[in-house]
């Protein structure tokens, strides 16, 4: 049996549920003839994968439904092997480059060669080109992408590329210009409520509305997480019940409880047992991208306004030096030790005022601190993408007036 | 008819050729009789010291349980005809070679020495000319050199000593071993190995390699600073001896560079009287030899005399430059034992974090740059040390546990969610057992 989020994938583009008029236009880009290259970017669990499926089949139509899996093999200069999944159908091929490695620059221009030498069988009923889809292009290391750049042009006349990203920030310019370049924003709240209750409907289930609105807000607006949080709800109790548990991911609670050993105390034995945690949560696999949001998201929760623009700052530097270099836990645990650091400081500073005003201070930026944060990051290094990302969150309401005019002013320059 | 090569006049020192043989009783041939008359001598290797070379076994400073241990492996080839393999180990200049000769000339054993030669261009009738590749020569040098027997004393015993084991097999040690199969298991032959490089000798002579072949290893010492002393003062007994401390401190154990860095100094005329200078260069000299945990020591625990820093960090720092990687690693990894002070720790590891990024760049000038601002950025950042003893971590290789899994899916944050939620949902756990199961909860 297949999850839910596979079952009631929307198949084609005129059955999606959100973004409709974007779904409009990309039928017309279909209809009109000319294709162009694509570049699909979004937050995770948008549905930027559902979008680039269903336009596949409004171009190729049910054939591109016919998959199977097949393993390519490449030989670097070194003869060295790597081996990677692809899963292809007689219209296009999907590939993860980054699954490569430091290899991914062979892997993107000998599949590119081998896709595109080959033309159509028959032309005379459909396009005439193939699709090329590559994922988390971002992970393309630069090396990648200038060679991405050439094959591109020169094989414009067989194939088609669709690239789908996370962010545009990693991915160099010179790509950016080449594709047309389709934002995919995270659904609202509302939203996900509608698609959750959609998706039990189906299934045959009721689903309360409060329970359909906690899955939304815990989901971070990710479809995909909201519809597999649902499936967990139903599997731990049914008939469902408005104020029933809902399973965060585990990742996230470590990432909390790592917050909370910092938050405890600073000290170079205290950076010890985070970087013990640091290296637990990246041998699991988790991205970095994640482990930094996690992370400063938590610790924003107990800093004032002031202090998080710092610390903002902080990740934003400590995550574009990790992007420029190698090794993802000096950067991290840099960042850690800086924030502790600046912390320590803080703490040093309040002191002369009373106990009380430490924990009032901490009750009301719990309310408000969590968006704001995990922005930043985003904002000190691609403002455009951030500014876009970040719209819904603008109706939220302004902090407590105590907290004064700077502070609403810098909330909402962050997250406007 | 000059492509045809006698079988038995190329055993000859050709000047073109770096090919030496040393025969310790014979002359070689009659066109090469100035050379190789003398024993235990070459003409034109300029690293030996031919004046100061030990002749009898008690001249040795190497310590006598390991020249007994030599001795006894001799004594076992000479008696016995089963093949067998000596492997001596050591850092360069600790006389692994020379106690290996004093000894065969002690007990009348011929010993025939490989000496590094290139890849030579030969002459044949039929393809014309061609390269002999360095294996097939050293392959025809062991085959000749053991199984027949020179006529000048057809009645000694035979060792082959090798000192540089061709490239192609440190490369491939595969093909050594199977070398080492072919050759070294026939009677009568005796092969003594000579190597520095502690992984290198891992590589070649793994533990089955070594069961297998019967193979007795030594493993040599550094020469004690009292032998490097009195070897000087013995060798030198006229010059001035208040530069022996200097040269016999900074040599760490290699004899041969004490000899040699003394002779120089005293050609030179540049026997320092005044011990400031000495000081100086013995500074000078020890930096290229400092091995990697001194150097850690050096920055980690940082040495301040009157606000000052005793050890330089630059140059510290300069001396990993072959191995930049795994210093910084290192330092990433031990750095944060020794600081008491997290604002400390804060500006160190912004140091690394960028010192990190530079390293990514294969430029030499950003590796020495990144070099320098993490020994200075952990080295002066810290203000007071914790001096306690701590064990030296290697850096840690973070080993992706769910990377071949995650190429099930498109992309790596579909597999995040799937798998922290599939798991839950136990009709796709049941079918997605074999993966799922092997990743573990977060500890």
């Amino acid at each position: 049996m297949s999850l839910w989020v596979d079952k009631y994938r929307p198949t084609s583009l005129q059955k999606l549920d959100f973004h409709l008029s974007q779904a409009q236009h990309l039928r017309n880009l279909v209809n009109q003839g000319d294709f162009p290259h694509l570049l699909f970017y979004g937050p995770s669990g948008a549905g930027k994968k559902t979008r680039i499926m269903a336009l596949l089949r409004e171009l190729y139509g049910q054939g591109v439904e016919r998959l199977r899996m097949e393993q390519m093999t490449f030989t670097t200069p070194s003869n060295k092997k790597v081996d990677i999944m692809t899963v292809a159908s007689n219209y296009h091929i999907e590939v993860n480059p980054s699954d490569a490695g430091i290899h991914d620059r062979i892997v993107v221009m000998e599949l590119i060669k081998n896709s595109a030498q080959t033309h159509q069988l028959d032309t005379s009923g459909q396009r005439e080109f193939k699709v090329i889809l590559l994922t988390e292009v971002d992970r393309l290391s630069k090396d990648a992408q200038h060679a991405l750049r050439r094959t591109m042009e020169k094989y414009v006349a067989t194939c088609r590329i669709i690239l789908c990203a996370n962010s545009i920030s990693q991915v160099i310019p010179a790509i950016k210009s080449r594709c047309l370049a389709i934002r995919v924003p995270a659904p609202s709240h509302q939203q996900i409520v509608a698609v959750l209750q959609n998706v039990c409907k189906k299934e045959g289930l009721s689903l309360p509305s409060e329970l359909a609105e906690k899955i939304a807000q815990k989901s971070d607006r990710n479809v995909r997480r909201a519809i597999l949080m649902c499936e967990t709800c139903k599997v731990q109790q049914y008939p469902f019940t408005p104020d029933q548990n809902v399973m965060e991911p585990d990742w996230q609670i470590y990432l909390r409880e790592t917050a909370k050993i910092i938050l405890s105390e600073q000290s170079p034995k205290k950076l010890m047992d985070v970087r013990k945690r640091l290296y637990e949560l990246l041998t699991h696999g988790i991205p970095t991208d994640i482990i930094f949001k996690g992370l400063l998201t938590e610790l924003g929760k107990s800093c004032d306004m002031a202090l998080k623009t710092k610390v903002a700052e902080l990740a934003a530097k400590f995550e574009h030096q990790m992007h420029n270099g190698s090794k993802v836990i000096f950067h991290l645990e840099a960042f850690v030790a800086s924030f502790m650091s600046l912390y320590l400081h803080y703490l040093e500073d309040s002191v002369g005022s009373s106990e009380p005003f430490l924990t009032l201070w901490g009750q009301h930026r719990r309310a408000e601190a969590v968006g704001a944060g995990a922005s930043a990051v985003d904002a000190s290094k691609d403002t455009k993408e951030a500014v876009t990302c970040r719209r819904p969150n603008a109706c939220r309401p302004p902090p407590r007036a105590a907290m004064g005019k700077t502070h609403s002013w810098l909330n909402h320059g962050l997250c406007r | 008819m000059s492509w045809v090569q006698s079988k038995f006049t190329d055993f000859v020192v050709q000047p073109s050729k770096k090919r030496k043989f040393e025969r310790s009783h014979e002359s070689s041939s009659s066109n090469d009789d100035k050379t190789s008359n003398k024993p235990l001598k070459n003409s034109n290797c300029a690293e030996d010291k031919p004046k100061w070379r030990p002749r009898v076994k008690s001249d040795l400073v190497v310590n006598s349980k390991k020249v007994g241990e030599v001795e006894s492996w001799l004594v076992y080839c000479k008696t016995r005809e089963q093949p067998s393999i000596l492997l001596l180990t050591g850092n360069p200049g600790c006389g692994k070679l020379t106690t290996l000769k004093v000894l065969c000339s002690e007990l009348k054993i011929n010993l025939i020495e490989w000496l590094p030669q290139v890849a030579q261009r030969k002459y044949d009738p039929e393809g014309g000319e061609y390269c002999q590749s360095l294996s097939s020569i050293f392959e025809e040098f062991i085959v000749r050199a053991t199984r027949y027997s020179n006529i000048l004393n057809a009645m000694s015993k035979r060792i082959v000593a090798v000192k540089d084991i061709p490239n192609c097999y440190l490369r491939d040690p595969v093909t050594f071993h199977e070398f080492l199969n072919k050759y070294a298991r026939v009677h009568q032959v005796h092969l003594a190995f000579i190597l520095t490089d502690g992984t290198k000798v891992r590589s070649l002579f793994p533990d089955h390699v070594k069961q297998s072949l019967n193979v007795h290893s030594v493993v040599f010492n550094p020469i004690t600073l009292k032998g490097v002393k009195d070897t000087l003062k013995r060798l030198f007994p006229n010059k001035c001896h208040s530069y022996v401390d200097g040269i016999s401190a900074s040599c760490n154990g290699d004899l041969r560079k004490a000899i040699t860095s003394f002779e120089f100094a005293s050609k030179t005329g540049k026997l320092p009287s005044k011990k400031s200078k000495s000081s100086k260069s013995e500074n000078d000299d020890k930096r290229d030899f400092l091995d990697i945990f001194h150097g850690l020591g050096r920055i980690l625990y940082s040495k301040r005399e009157k606000g000052k820093l005793v050890h330089d960090p630059v140059a510290v720092g300069e001396s990993f430059f072959t191995s930049p990687d795994l210093f910084i690693g290192m330092l990433h990894e031990n750095y944060l034992h020794t600081f008491s002070s997290i604002h400390d720790v804060a500006k160190a590891g912004d140091c690394l974090s960028s010192a990190e990024v530079l390293l990514d760049d294969m430029k030499d000038s950003s590796r020495t740059l990144s070099l320098t601002i993490a020994s200075c950025g952990v080295m002066t950042n810290n203000s007071a040390p914790i001096k306690k003893f701590q064990q030296m971590n290697k850096p840690r290789k973070v080993v992706n546990v769910v990377s071949e899994f995650r190429a099930r899916f498109s992309d790596s944050n579909v597999f995040l969610d799937v798998a922290t939620y599939g798991r839950q949902i136990p009709s796709y756990a049941q079918e997605n057992n074999e993966w799922l199961s092997r990743i573990n909860e977060l500890k």
